[in-house]
């Protein structure tokens, strides 16, 4: 195998090379993501060095800008030629340490009844945000212990599943949310609306058709993203919970099932619900349905630690109790 | 990833066999139409009593290949060693696990690892017990003959 050629693909590089710190194997920067989301650890394929770091950038050394991602606690970013005018000069190079996306967000989840509210706001946050990984590698610059970016940063990922890939198809021009076809047409069945699937989770709005911009552009957004092993996540979707806790398949599987259950009673309480309300001539709106759908299952799903307990737990009780308290607090009070 | 990799493999293949005239006398596509689905003739290592005998894998590469481990068989009822299951031709070997596989190996590789197999048994990680306790007992005549014994007469099966 050539030193051209990236040992996971067999291709030759072009200007996509990172190179894995300390053991400096270089790959595409695609090639060893995959991998890191197929492989239980962040060894290197090549010589099963355990991985801290990736630079990118790795031809662009020389014209002294890279980024290095931490693999581990999140991203951190910085110029090279700053890292190499502070070690010419013999000082010791600030490394941001201390940059760590991982505890800031798990602190954030503690404190769970913040978060679904946390949704309306994710707007506001965006383009403040300091947690990036970045390509445009010319603009980036640093403060302290801070990293800033560019403010047309973006992270593209389905707001439903949480995935950051090519195929998502939909977005919301109104509050820029983006989407999976598919997965808003699986949600809409799921909450039997299936002409309902055109419609902006968030905002309701008429959903209009996304093209992946060519540039990679990206934002980080810590009231839904998580970073698990140096991957951006939805923090509430399964496969996160499935990388967390480093489960294998079949565990997946079984958390799977128990969400799925405990979701059917939520669901189920929602639509009697949504039945009553109907015949006093109100109507629940979709996003509320989805917002009250999530929000219970969810704090059922933590009392449940996990399991399904249906012998311990009245999921029925529960769920009337909880989904009758959020439709109150959302103004349905005749309900 | 997978079918611009599977086609690089068949050249790297092509291009490097040669090379192991005296391990694998043929790794090939089954269908030259099917890339996902290869036959390899391995030959018996010297000093071993698989010497003189030649056996055949079956190579399935998933989808998910090379992301996940290439699925590696013998021929049912043919091998008789102590990582192999005699009556499903099933393989224990490290690399050929999820949690041990690397992206980086090839078929190539993986062939002459199961080669290498062959010349060093491991009694720790038996599917054929037999063979495995008269390894632990070092009685080497024994184990020839036993696994003459299969070679000749069971394998016909
Ligand atoms: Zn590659
Ligand atoms: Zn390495
Ligand atoms: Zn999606
Ligand atoms: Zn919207």
């Amino acid at each position: 195998m050539s030193d051209l050629e990236c040992a996971i693909c067999f291709e030759e590089f072009k200007e996509d090379r990172c190179a894995l710190n300390p053991c400096h194997h270089t790959f595409h920067l695609e090639c060893i993501r995959i991998w890191h989301s197929y492989a239980d650890d962040l060894k290197c394929p090549t010589c099963r060095t355990e991985s801290e770091t990736i630079t990118l950038g790795f031809e662009g050394v020389s014209d002294g800008y890279g980024v290095i991602i931490n693999l581990r606690d999140g991203f951190y970013v910085r110029k090279l030629q700053e890292f190499s005018e502070m070690t010419s000069v013999g000082q010791t190079p600030q490394i941001i340490t201390d940059f760590n996306i991982n505890q800031e967000v798990e602190e954030e989840e503690d404190n769970d009844d913040n978060e679904d509210s946390g949704d309306d706001h994710r707007l506001k946050d965006e383009g403040s945000g300091v947690d990036v990984l970045v390509n445009e590698m010319g603009e980036l610059s640093i403060t302290e212990n801070t990293v800033r970016v560019p403010s047309t940063t973006r992270i593209l990922q389905c707001n439903i599943c949480g995935e950051i890939d090519e195929s998502i198809n939909e977005c919301c021009d109104d509050c820029n949310t983006l989407y999976h076809d598919h997965c808003l047409r699986s949600l809409a069945i799921e909450i039997f609306q299936p002409q309902s699937w055109e419609l902006c989770v968030q905002c309701n709005k008429k959903l209009g058709k996304f093209n992946m911009p060519g540039e990679d552009v990206r934002t980080f957004n810590p009231d839904s993203s998580k970073i698990v092993n140096g991957r951006l996540r939805d923090k509430n979707s399964l496969a996160t919970e499935r990388i967390y806790h480093n489960m294998h398949l079949d565990e997946f599987e079984t958390l799977r099932t128990v969400k799925y259950k405990i979701q059917e009673h939520v669901r189920n309480v929602l639509n009697d619900f949504k039945k009553r309300a109907k015949n006093k001539g109100i109507s629940i709106s979709t996003a509320d349905f989805i917002f009250v759908n999530k929000f219970v299952s969810r704090n059922l799903y933590q009392i449940s630690e996990y399991k399904y307990k249906a012998n311990e737990i009245d999921y029925d009780g529960e769920a009337k109790k909880q989904v009758l308290h959020q439709l109150i607090l959302l103004g349905y009070t005749n309900i | 990833m997978s079918e611009r990799r599977l086609l690089k493999e068949y050249q790297v293949v092509k291009k490097e066999l040669g090379n192991h005239k005296n391990i694998i006398s043929s790794l090939e596509p089954i269908d030259s139409d099917d890339l996902t689905n290869w036959t390899a003739t391995i030959l018996g290592p010297p000093n071993t009593p698989y010497h003189g005998h030649s056996f055949d894998l079956r190579i399935h590469l998933t989808p998910e290949y090379p992301l996940k481990p290439p699925q590696v068989t013998f021929s049912a009822y043919k091998m008789p060693h102590c990582n192999i299951e005699f009556k499903t031709g099933k393989i224990c070997l490290n690399i050929l696990d999820n949690a041990n596989w690397s992206p980086v190996w090839n078929l190539l590789t993986v062939v002459l690892a199961i080669y290498q197999l062959l010349s060093d048994p491991v009694t720790d990680s038996p599917l054929n017990i037999d063979l495995s306790n008269i390894l632990k007992i070092k009685d080497t005549s024994a184990y020839y003959g036993l696994i003459e014994y299969y070679l000749n007469n069971k394998s016909d099966k």
